[in-house]
């Protein structure tokens, strides 16, 4: 029951910091498999089936730009930050400081 | 890679046609690059369980597909609390105004018991289908996406007015002299201290059989008993109330035996033909029978909400009155 709840509740943490490391890890194109990988490697897992529906919800929201193009003989979706998502980025990340300085001085 | 495309065939089945062939490249390049990566590492092709592996790490196809679409709920925010409230509206009034109103009417009927069944089996159809309109309006409202001006534009003045909720814990004084004098008054009449005076027109050739009489003062006493403490001691204790679960049943069962041995009245009216006499004999004990099935019904009521009150638990009003949301926190 616990370690439901603090799933739940780990779950619940992650999912909205996740769109800020999508975005900011979308400065620079990439396509879904690698940003999967580079969110990993910063300790942010992210598995397929949440990934590309987040990112589809982003750019239907006009915060990302995407693309087909063939790579390695093979067709790839790549995503950018549009400038609109540039600067809900950089507000969003301002918001992110306040909320993680706060929570500094409260935990 | 038949594994794979048997895995990406099932989500594209459950996807809009509109968006399946770029969400399935999309996926199926994730999934072949992750297994082409596994395959470098290995330097081999992957076995079934590892590929089965990569498939099942990535979900049930129910579930990728669920993912991408856009509505994850039939009735959304805004409108939920509200569509809650109406099918609570639906159990809470409508469900039971058609029971009454159908056992009402069921009760001029020529075959009463038939139609009563037959009133229950409706009562039940009309709610189901309220339940029915209601959750089409909402998701019309809901796909309409129609804005709730209320919502913003309100004042806590305009708020209506609800009934305050007592103390659970208490026992109205008023409601224990009440129904302590209320037993005492039927007591009174059952004995025969108190002779109700007879119209020659109407005679009551039989009532209840004599076994009852001793049960029912047994009742009624126990009843008065409780009552007393009651009315002494204004509050639930869970002895208190261990003591009422044992009258309810006791009442329960009385209440069955009766219902045994329905009819209980024959009647004389001398200037009544013999087809109406039986008419009004079988009004007569029907209503007696509705009232004697409405105690017993009662009566259980009160067994289940005098159980949860002797094992010290919430009574059901204080949990209905929260599930309703008006619990304002007493």
């Amino acid at each position: 029951m616990g370690t439901e709840a603090f799933e739940n509740l780990r779950l619940e943490l992650r999912r909205g910091s996740l769109i800020l490391a999508v975005l900011a890890e979308l400065r620079q194109e990439q396509y879904g498999y690698t940003l999967r990988k580079a969110l990993g490697r910063h300790g942010l897992a992210i598995d397929e089936g949440t990934l590309y529906p987040l990112l589809r919800r982003l750019e239907t929201q006009g915060l990302l730009q995407s693309q087909w193009r063939e790579e390695d003989k093979r067709n790839k979706r790549f995503y950018q930050l549009s400038p609109e998502g540039a600067q809900i980025l950089e507000q969003l990340s301002a918001e992110w400081r306040a909320i993680n300085g706060s929570l500094e001085q409260i935990l | 890679m038949e594994l794979l495309d048997r895995y990406l065939n099932f989500i594209r089945m459950l996807l809009p046609r509109a968006k399946q062939r770029d969400i399935i490249s999309e996926l199926s390049e994730d999934l072949r690059a992750q297994i082409a990566d596994q395959e470098a590492e290995l330097g081999r092709p992957l076995h079934e369980p590892e590929l089965e592996a990569i498939l099942k790490q990535c979900g049930h196809p129910l579930l990728v597909a669920a993912r991408y679409q856009s509505e994850q709920a039939l009735i959304g925010q805004p409108f939920y609390p509200l569509y809650t409230f109406g099918l609570k509206l639906v159990q809470w009034v409508v469900f039971p105004l058609l029971l009454v109103g159908g056992a009402a009417l069921a009760l001029f009927h020529a075959h009463p018991f038939i139609a009563l069944g037959d009133s229950i089996g409706d009562a039940i159809t009309g709610a189901i289908y309220m339940v029915g309109l209601l959750t089409v309006a909402f998701v019309v409202l809901e796909r309409l996406k129609i804005k709730l001006t209320f919502l913003e534009d309100w004042r806590p003045r305009d708020l209506p007015k609800l009934p305050a909720i007592p103390d659970q814990s208490l026992i109205p004084r008023a409601e224990s002299f009440g129904a302590f004098v209320g037993c005492a008054g039927f007591l009174v009449w059952w004995t025969g201290l108190l002779h109700l005076p007879q119209t020659p027109k109407l005679v009551l050739l039989n009532g209840l059989p004599e076994a009852f009489f001793w049960p029912v003062v047994v009742l009624f006493v126990a009843e008065m008993a409780v009552h007393a403490v009651n009315l002494l001691l204004p509050w639930w204790t869970r002895k208190r109330a261990a003591a009422r679960v044992l009258v309810d049943v006791y009442a329960v069962v009385l209440a069955a035996a009766i219902l045994r041995v329905w009819p209980w009245l024959a009647l004389r009216i001398p200037d009544l033909s013999a087809a109406k006499l039986t008419q009004v004999e079988l009004l007569v004990n029907g209503c007696l029978y509705l009232a004697v099935l409405t105690t017993a019904f009662g009566y259980a009521v009160c067994l289940l909400k005098d159980l949860r009150r002797a094992r010290g638990l919430p009574p059901f009003t204080k949990t209905l009155w929260t599930w309703l949301g008006w619990d304002s926190g007493h």
